[in-house]
């Protein structure tokens, strides 16, 4: 009996020691992170130029545009999204002055909104930013020929940011203290003019860090009249980006901001066809890979860039129509929502569509104008298209297959330029 | 030779001993132009040397004795009687009425000599029995000469105490029996200073310890002498004396020197040792005799100033006797250092420990009130809100105090409630106090005050006193009374503390009867149960406190306490008694409660209780390790892993707060009343991925842990969650939203919550994300190491469109008004006047102007009920003591 009771003193002991703990309870699954029907814009009313906020959606109903800056709310307007599915606002509207930030907040999370920022002969256009991310690049940029870079850290939010600004140039990283702790107060915008802090640059990429709080990063250029405005990115490992037709330089650049070697291979969707693997390379640390596909036609094209490690590939044009710049998209989908895509009067708006699947496509366009029809076509496998854009301030695309669009507007003496919003991952 | 001792007149005496044949006399040691007639030897080995082998016996005597002429005879005669190795004289001081000075005596493990003699005890034949002793004195010993000769002798490094107790001590380990013979009375002038004290006789006795004992036991000894001088040394100079710390310095220093010699002394020993040291423990006293005398010394000294005829001082020596005493004092002044951090700073406040709240509004909250945790609740306070409130109202509501003053009755209580388990289940030592710091820091209380839980350590301090009853008898008369009343009264208060644990004095009963244990009488142990009467609405309204394993403390017990419990319980299982007893009852109890928590199948109720039993299980089990008895290696084994236990849990509550964590969580929220406007402070919503961080029970938010806490401090009755109502829900599912980053405003869609403030607490999660990106919640710099947002939106707890009503008590009060007043609390009818359900919150008339919930349901009738229990309990206890 006595051992009997050891027996059962050593099973219970043993049990104690050896059977798995339950360990701490676990909290409930956490949701999946939505982006918020919002967008974020630059606001720029400054000497002849002037911002129109446009606004596209698949559902009609309500929204309003809130202007900031320096720490206060500047103005409010609401807009109504038509049965043509799109809206526009002017900036100054708002009470937006100078550089400051919009904040829209839209009926639907299915809308997009652009701003196009206009002056007496300069054009500039870019997507408003859904969602903020912790990292994003701005590659593109320069300060050698052209008489201002600046890149604008836009804070909508209640809470203060902190950013560092990681900046490589064709020299290497650029170190200089006021890329550190950039602070960006609630409700605010800070511009950092690159040209005054890194002058004489030919390439410069621009990672932004968010250390606290939440920003949205924006790169501005300008020289004699001529501008572009595109916005940072997050890194990603493959990007489609179309090419519209003309002359001039087309430059594609691929930036990283790993401090690491990668590797990369630029596919190119040209006249004659698919061409896989293009141009492959290792990128450096930080480093940056430019190609001028202007070199190689005055068509539309498009490119793929596929890189082992993410990256941000951006389209910087420059003809005699001035400067254009924007990012790729990292997805293809079905739908395109191309707020501000139209052509100015006298000047020649063309949408690139690219069907980046290895089937054809059937694709429907439709101009968001009250009375506007459709446009349906058909777009084999790799085939990039061009179809001339109608004076309107907005677009849609449809497709039955993946599809990437990008729209491009050019008057004498300026250009716009600006991918579309994808809605549905193709 | 003694120095300055008359040897001719010692020869003298020996020479008129009557013993035949006559002695042949050797004199040893160094004197002047020696002209007598004995042999003149240089030392005492050598004179053993040289004692021929037909001589049977050696007296060896110093110069400055004086004994009768039947001295000698007396001792050879009863040596033999005896077939002893060793006899010693009674020895009487020169010059006194035969005041006593030795008649052998015990030591403790030490070697301290008790002599059991009080100063200037007088010989009255009082003690004139031949009996085995640890020692005795080397002013007069009859020796075997074969044995002599073996041991080489007295060690001439020692003085003479400590060399009649190395000898003896050697003698005994050869296989020799020590005695003491009254009838042989020898006069000590006391030359040689045979009494014991000066720093040569204690290292004198440090060396006979080293030699005599085997590697085991030095192995504990050693560090329990360090620290017994260390306390000696400390307490001498509370008294003002600095010598005993010289002495033991010098003690130390000394030994150290001779340790090659002390060395030499064991291998020699080691070829003629035939005993082990446990037949060296069968003559030693109880724990340590220095630091008896001087509690004695201290406790005469206090008692002195109120106490002239020293009746109260001789009570107070009987105490210091008693063998548990200096366990307990030792467990309690590890209590106090335990707590010293609250004894200065006063009471931490995170975790599940809270300041309680006014006495009123605690007991009305217990006896049916309104809940206020969270969003607020009609189920019914954890039933320890009234007991706390009835602390509280003892100590003047002064609730600082009545914390502190409670937390250390915990420890008091635990360690006293251990020892007196242990005496009802039979063990005496010291070990059964000390114990009672593994009930408070053992393998389940640890990991619960760890987490913060007050309660659990108060119902820690009480399950043992209850426990008692599950070993005691129901005597018949009016001790029964006594017997039912105290089972009763300290059901209900263990009831309050921590429900299940009712159930521990029939679960051991239950064990005792299935192992053929020690147990008592089953009535008792059922009369516990009774106890959950007091808890019966509480568990009623929200059985997932004990059954839902999603709401699980979680807490995981380190691998090395089963092993140490097992360790510290098999061994004494193979033996018999007390010990087999407590081991067995506390073996199964610790482990099977181990056990039953490692899955993680109950909810925090239940874990609580079994991680409580762990502790009391595992305590017993130390008790019984603890407990002086043979040293086998079986019985050693366990005492080390006894000793373990208790080291392990004297690092877990040694952290200044009796192991509960530091900080105070209602200090640091402080910016919430003070930055409140009208309507007072709205309600914090504190949010974690590490529960851990979180006031009181958590709620399992969407990938986040949360608590919505009031904005004026947490308090006790807030620790646990009610049942989730539709506010919750509601609440849940906002957060949900906003934890998707869809919420560009969530402070508006908090605000109705009355949420003013969004404590993030611990590593950035979901919510840091998605509240960088967002508009209404304004961060502010207010707290370190947690990221706090303030809502200016939030609505008032108490709001009419035109007024803002206040809290008053567990209540609202404001202006007048015809509009309806929102509370931001889950609805519930009970709220007057005329409550109205908006939403999942409540509206009331405004034109009282004020708002009362009205107590009422079960949670009242048990309140009642278990006030009636609580009365009969003490009725009981009362009766029985006034009648017996």
């Amino acid at each position: 009996m006595k051992l009997g009771w050891i027996a059962v003193v050593i099973a219970l002991g043993l049990a104690a020691a050896f059977v798995p703990a339950s360990g701490s309870p676990t909290a409930g699954e956490a949701p999946g992170l939505e982006s918020p029907p919002v967008a974020v814009c630059p606001l720029i009313e400054v000497g002849d130029r002037s911002t129109r906020v446009h606004v596209v959606s698949l559902v009609e109903g309500d929204g309003r545009m809130i202007a900031f800056s320096a720490g206060s709310i500047l103005g409010e307007s609401e807009f109504s999204i038509a049965t043509d599915g799109s809206a526009s606002v002017a900036a100054r509207d708002s009470g937006a002055i100078a550089s400051s930030g919009g904040l829209l907040e839209f009926p639907d999370v299915s809308s997009a909104a652009a701003v196009r920022v206009e002056g007496e002969t300069s054009r500039a256009a870019e997507s408003c930013v859904g969602a903020p991310t912790e990292r994003a690049l701005l590659g593109g940029g320069a300060t050698s020929d052209v008489s201002g870079f600046e890149v604008l850290l836009v804070n909508p939010y209640s809470a203060e940011a902190v950013a560092d600004l990681t900046v490589v140039s064709e020299s290497g990283l650029e170190s200089d203290s006021r890329f550190e702790g950039i602070i960006v107060p609630p409700s605010s915008t800070r511009t950092i003019d690159m040209g005054v802090i890194v002058p004489g640059r030919d390439q410069l990429s621009v990672t932004v860090e968010t250390r606290r709080g939440a920003l949205i990063g924006y790169g501005l250029i300008r020289s004699e009249g001529q501008q572009a405005l595109w916005r940072a990115v997050a890194p990603a490992q493959d990007w489609w980006l179309p090419v519209p037709a003309g002359e001039g330089s087309k430059l594609i650049t691929i930036s990283s901001s790993l401090a690491a070697d990668l590797e990369y291979q630029v596919d190119v969707y040209g006249p004659e066809g698919f061409q896989e693997g293009f141009a492959t390379g290792i990128l450096a640390p930080r480093g940056q890979f430019q190609l001028d596909l202007g070199e190689l036609s005055g068509e539309a094209m498009a490119v793929r860039v596929s890189a082992s490690a993410p990256v941000v590939t951006t389209l910087f044009t420059r003809s005699n129509g001035g400067y254009g710049v924007t990012p790729g998209s990292p997805v293809d989908a079905l739908t395109w929502l191309l707020p501000a895509a139209g052509a100015t009067a006298g000047g020649a708006g063309q949408l690139v569509l690219l069907n980046s699947g290895v089937d054809a496509v059937d694709v429907e366009v439709r101009a968001l104008s009250q009375g506007a029809s459709a446009e349906t076509l058909q777009l084999e496998a790799e085939q990039v298209a061009v179809l001339p854009m109608a004076e309107v301030t907005g677009y849609r695309v449809d497709a039955s297959g993946p599809l990437v669009a990008l729209w491009f507007d050019e008057v004498p003496g300026d250009s716009a330029l600006a991918i579309g919003t994808p809605l549905d991952d193709g | 030779m003694v120095e300055g001792a008359d040897i001719e007149a010692a020869l003298a005496v020996v020479a008129r001993q009557v013993y035949e044949p006559a002695p042949e006399v050797a004199v040893v040691g160094e004197v002047e132009d020696w002209q007598g007639n004995a042999e003149l030897l240089a030392s005492l080995e050598e004179a053993i040397a040289e004692t021929s082998s037909d001589v049977e016996y050696l007296w060896l005597l110093h110069a400055d004795a004086r004994p009768r002429p039947d001295a000698l005879a007396a001792l050879v005669a009863e040596t033999e009687r005896n077939e002893a190795a060793l006899a010693g004289s009674k020895l009487l001081r020169a010059g006194t009425q035969d005041e006593l000075e030795s008649v052998g005596g015990a030591t403790d493990v030490f070697g301290e000599p008790y002599s059991g003699l009080d100063e200037g005890e007088i010989d009255l034949q009082q003690y004139d029995v031949v009996r085995e002793v640890a020692f005795v004195g080397s002013a007069s010993m009859l020796v075997r000469r074969d044995l002599a000769q073996g041991l080489g002798g007295l060690d001439p490094l020692l003085p003479p105490v400590a060399a009649g107790l190395d000898f003896s001590q050697r003698a005994r380990l050869a296989g020799g029996r020590v005695i003491t013979v009254p009838s042989s009375e020898v006069y000590h002038q006391g030359r040689c200073g045979e009494r014991g004290t000066g720093w040569r006789e204690q290292a004198g006795r440090l060396r006979a310890m080293l030699i005599a004992y085997r590697p085991l036991t030095l192995l504990w000894v050693v560090p329990y002498d360090l620290l017994v001088s260390l306390l000696d040394s400390v307490l001498s100079l509370l008294m003002l004396r600095w010598k005993p710390l010289v002495r033991h310095t010098y003690s130390w220093l000394w030994n150290l020197i001779h340790l090659p010699s002390t060395l030499r002394q064991r291998m020699k020993l080691s070829k003629v040792r035939s005993e082990g040291d446990e037949e060296l423990f069968r003559f030693h006293a109880r724990g340590s005799l220095r630091l008896r005398s001087i509690g004695e010394e201290l406790s005469g000294r206090f008692l002195g100033l109120f106490d002239e005829d020293q009746a109260l001082s001789r009570e107070s020596r009987r105490i210091w006797r008693a063998p548990g005493i200096w366990g307990a004092l030792a467990a309690i002044a590890v209590v106090g250092f335990g707590l010293r951090s609250v004894f200065f700073s006063g009471m931490p406040s995170s975790g599940f420990n809270f300041p309680w709240e006014p006495p009123g509004i605690a007991l009305s909250r217990w006896l049916g009130g309104w809940n206020d945790t969270g969003l607020g609740s009609s189920a019914p306070v954890h039933p320890s809100v009234g007991l706390l409130g009835l602390l509280s109202a003892v100590w003047l509501a002064a609730e600082g105090a009545a914390r502190v003053v409670a937390t250390f009755g915990i420890g008091i209580l635990g360690i006293i409630g251990m020892g007196r388990l242990g005496g009802r289940l039979g063990l005496h030592g010291p070990g059964r106090y000390l114990a009672g710091l593994v009930l408070i820091g053992g393998p389940g209380t640890a990991l619960l005050a760890g987490r913060g839980s007050w309660l659990s350590l108060a119902a820690a301090a009480a399950i043992p006193w209850l426990a008692r009853s599950a070993f005691a008898q129901m005597d018949s008369g009016p001790r029964r009374w006594w017997a039912i009343g105290s089972t009763l009264f300290l059901a209900v208060i263990v009831g309050s503390l921590s429900p299940l644990l009712v159930l521990v004095p029939a679960i051991l009963w239950i064990v005792g009867w299935v192992t053929g244990s020690r147990r008592g009488d089953w009535r008792l142990a059922l009369i516990s149960i009774l106890g959950g009467v007091t808890a019966a609405a509480f568990l009623a309204a929200d059985p997932g406190w004990l059954v839902d394993e999603a709401r699980r403390l979680g807490l995981d017990i380190h691998f090395a306490w089963p092993v140490i419990v097992l360790v510290a319980c098999a061994p004494l299982l193979l033996g018999e008694g007390a010990r087999r007893d407590a081991a067995l009852v506390g073996g199964v109890l610790s482990l099977g409660a181990l056990v039953a928590s490692r899955p993680g199948w109950l909810g925090p109720g239940a874990e609580e209780a079994l991680l409580v039993s762990a502790s009391l299980g595992a305590a017993l089990v130390v008790s019984a390790a603890l407990e002086p008895a043979t040293k086998r290696l079986v019985d050693l084994a366990a005492l080390a892993a006894g000793t373990a236990a208790v080291l392990l849990s004297i690092v877990s509550i040694t952290n200044g707060s009796l192991g509960l964590p530091g900080g105070d969580l209602n200090e640091e929220l402080a910016f919430a009343e003070t930055l409140a406007e009208e309507g007072g402070p709205g309600r914090i919503l504190i949010a974690s991925t590490d529960p851990s961080l979180l006031p009181g029970e958590p709620s399992s938010g969407p990938g986040f842990f949360f608590r919505l806490i009031d904005g004026s401090g947490m308090t006790a009755d807030e620790i646990w969650l009610p049942p989730d109502r539709s506010g919750d829900n509601s609440l849940m599912s906002a957060l949900t939203d906003i934890a998707t980053g869809m919420e560009l405003r969530p402070g508006a869609v908090l605000a109705d919550y009355s949420v003013e403030w969004v404590v993030l607490a611990g590593e950035p999660f979901r919510l840091d994300q998605v509240l960088a990106a967002q508009l209404d919640l304004e961060p502010v710099p207010l707290a370190s190491g947690a990221r706090v947002f303030q809502n200016s939106q939030a609505a008032p707890l108490a709001t009419a469109p035109s007024e803002v009503w206040a809290r008053e008590g567990t209540g609202f009060t404001g202006e007048p008004t015809e509009e309806r007043v929102r509370l931001a609390i889950a609805f519930d009818s009970s709220w007057s006047p005329d409550s109205q359900m908006i939403d999942w919150a409540t509206t009331v008339d405004g034109r009282s102007g004020s708002a009362e919930y009205v107590p009422g349901g079960p949670g009242q009738l048990v309140a009642i009920g278990t006030l009636v229990l609580f009365g009969l309990g003490l009725a009981a206890m009362v009766i029985g003591r006034s009648r017996s």
